[in-house]
């Protein structure tokens, strides 16, 4: 798989764009959803998308090998998200209401996770404090606890350090906490 | 336990959590997250939050996919990026050939204002003193300029700041000159005639130059160029021209033969005027013959001379009374300018005039024999004209259009050649410059990299900091 990522690479940055298009299906999912969680709704999600994939192909010849490919288009995928919420000044908390009147809607017709299937109102609730977040800490929170990147590919895809990763997302897991800990009904007492 | 301990196990236990959720919790230090637990109601709820979030993150987005909009738009827009560098490409490699052309070529233009693309070969044939033909000489003295029909009026003008008239112009091209070399000047002087070439390095003509250029100058030439006026800032008005004529010899040559022809034909030449017809020289000779070898005479004008008009003085071919004595009187004043000329004459010179001198003795003496024995030689008279090849080409008719356009072509190639070459050298000229603007525009590009990396790394420091 990583020998089959690495010729494609190599046929992608000699200016194949097939292959580049090859590459990028791989990877279109996962920065889709990154968008998603980052921008506000699915039409600015779909547009950081689009963005990104340009800003990648544009600069793929800069890409050295020093990190993984993936890494590397992440970053250049969270950039181009939080250059678009620099751009259009996202409020970081938008009421609900606010939210669903944008059409927003955090998952589509496909989205069906077996694991809350029956819990729809918690996953809204969840996706809404993860909006409420501050840039910075959503792009930590998103990073790690969602999409499961290590601190190392997070340091790196942040452009900033391991320590500094790991204070957002510790910030960021609490303020989580803090914002669901308002919806008792949600997240209500149970035994550890 | 008091409060201040609860507190601190609190404190311990919020910062567990983190490692709690990424897995990376010491057997010890969840015992020790358990029993506070038990303790602290409120960190037990911690606890349990953090565990519930983490699991509902994890996965949270396994499921979503891109809306098929999301996939084609993409896509759509990659294609259009490749099909814009394409032609992006295409129009830089044009636009970096136009601005090296047009930087060549003002480049070009900048130095042609310059001698620094003067490559020409030095026309050393222009050097010196030229002369395009000469007709007689007396001495060297002065230098004077004058124009063509003034050398029958004698009019001329001394060499000197003045510029030339514009009479000049009427010998095309407009600023050739004339130049008479002598001092004496007037009707009949016997005075040389030359066309003069001087070369702006060598404005003072000596005598020895003069000399020499005119001993060189019996060749004949076929070309003729345009005169520069130079050095107009020093006010001197230098010709740089030389002005050559076509078989200048052949004229004298004519003459020569013409007079060998009718001394054949034991005839004798009555009335012999050489002047100028314009620029031309022009010999017209009342010829008179033996009626019985008129026919012979006819016959062998014809190969005298390039141009020849031959008439007779009649169409009626009477004979006219031949009157020796007459004749041997022209001919005595013939020998008497000739003698007159040998003092003036170079050798080359002198070799024609004694050959002439020898022909009027010979003329003189059978005169003198047919007064002897006297009685009458019928004779017929016949004109002949010798004129002088045209010093200038003969109008041309007018050129047709493809002529036009077919010169207009060439000359514009030719102009475009001319200045492809001197850009060419200007290049060769401004290589060394752009090479260094090269190399310094490396260096600093260098620095400035460096100088971003080092802010770049700073930055991400200082984030880490603040973080």
């Amino acid at each position: 798989m990583q020998l089959e990522e690495e010729r494609l690479v190599e046929k992608a940055i000699a200016g194949d764009s097939y292959a580049f298009e090859l590459l990028m299906e791989k990877h279109e999912a996962k920065m889709y959803a990154v968008a998603l969680r980052m921008c506000a709704n699915r039409d600015d999600a779909q547009d950081c998308l689009q963005d990104a994939m340009l800003r990648i192909y544009k600069s793929l010849k800069s890409f050295k090998g020093q990190s993984s490919f993936s890494t590397w288009a992440y970053r250049i995928t969270m950039n181009t998200c939080l250059d678009d919420l620099r751009r259009k000044k996202v409020r970081k908390a938008q009421s609900l209401d606010a939210m669903l009147e944008l059409g927003w809607t955090p998952s589509d017709e496909n989205d069906t996770p077996e694991r809350h299937s029956d819990n729809a109102e918690m996953r809204r609730s969840i996706s809404r404090a993860i909006q409420m977040l501050p840039d910075e800490m959503r792009s930590a929170v998103v990073l790690r606890d969602i999409q499961g990147f290590s601190y190392d590919e997070i340091a790196e895809i942040l452009s900033t350090n391991v320590g500094t990763v790991k204070s957002r997302i510790s910030r960021g897991r609490e303020k989580l906490r803090e914002i669901l800990s308002s919806q008792p009904e949600l997240f209500g007492h149970r035994s550890v | 336990m008091n409060e201040e301990m609860m507190g601190r196990d609190c404190e311990k236990v919020r910062e567990l959590i983190d490692k709690m959720i990424d897995g990376e919790i010491t057997i010890e230090e969840m015992n020790f997250m358990e029993a506070h637990a038990q303790k602290c109601g409120a960190c037990k709820e911690e606890i349990r939050m953090a565990n519930e979030l983490a699991d509902c993150l994890h996965g949270f987005d396994e499921a979503i996919e891109p809306p098929l909009e999301a996939k084609a738009q993409w896509r759509r827009a990659l294609r259009k990026e490749i099909s814009r560098e394409k032609w992006n490409k295409v129009w830089r490699t044009a636009a970096s050939i136009a601005a090296v052309f047009i930087v060549l070529a003002m480049s070009t233009m900048a130095l042609r204002r310059t001698d620094m693309l003067n490559y020409a070969p030095d026309q050393e044939d222009n050097a010196g003193v030229h002369f395009a033909y000469e007709y007689e000489f007396d001495s060297l003295n002065d230098i004077r300029i004058a124009p063509q029909e003034a050398v029958s009026t004698a009019a001329s003008y001394t060499r000197s700041n003045e510029p030339a008239p514009a009479a000049y112009s009427r010998m095309a091209p407009a600023e050739e000159i004339v130049l008479q070399a002598d001092g004496e000047t007037g009707e009949n002087e016997g005075n040389g005639i030359a066309v003069i070439s001087l070369d702006a390095d060598s404005p003072e003509i000596t005598d020895t130059e003069f000399d020499k250029a005119f001993t060189e100058s019996t060749k004949a030439y076929e070309e003729s160029y345009t005169a520069k006026v130079s050095n107009e800032e020093n006010g001197d008005f230098l010709v740089r021209s030389a002005y050559r004529e076509a078989e200048t010899d052949v004229f004298f040559e004519d003459v020569k033969t013409l007079t060998a022809l009718v001394s054949e034909y034991d005839g004798y030449i009555a009335e012999e005027i050489i002047n100028y017809a314009g620029e031309l020289r022009m010999g017209s000779f009342v010829i008179s013959v033996p009626e019985e070898l008129l026919d012979g005479f006819m016959q062998a004008l014809e190969n005298v001379g390039k141009t020849v008009v031959v008439r007779m003085m009649s169409e009626d071919k009477e004979a006219y009374y031949y009157d020796a004595r007459a004749r041997r009187d022209s001919l005595a004043q013939v020998a008497e300018r000739l003698n007159e000329m040998i003092s003036g004459a170079n050798e080359s010179e002198l070799k024609t005039i004694t050959q002439q001198l020898e022909d009027t003795y010979s003329q003189i003496d059978e005169m003198e024999r047919i007064l002897a024995g006297a009685g009458t030689l019928k004779s017929a008279r016949v004109q002949v004209v010798l004129t002088e090849k045209a010093l200038v080409p003969e109008p041309t008719k007018e050129p047709t259009l493809s002529e036009r356009s077919a010169s207009g072509f060439k000359q514009s190639l030719s102009a475009i050649g001319d200045f492809l070459k001197d850009m060419v050298v200007s290049m060769a000229i401004i290589a060394p410059a752009v090479i260094g603007v090269a190399i310094v525009g490396v260096i600093v590009s260098v620095i400035v990299i460096c100088i971003r990396k080092c802010v770049r790394k700073k930055k991400i420091e200082d984030d880490g900091k603040e973080e």
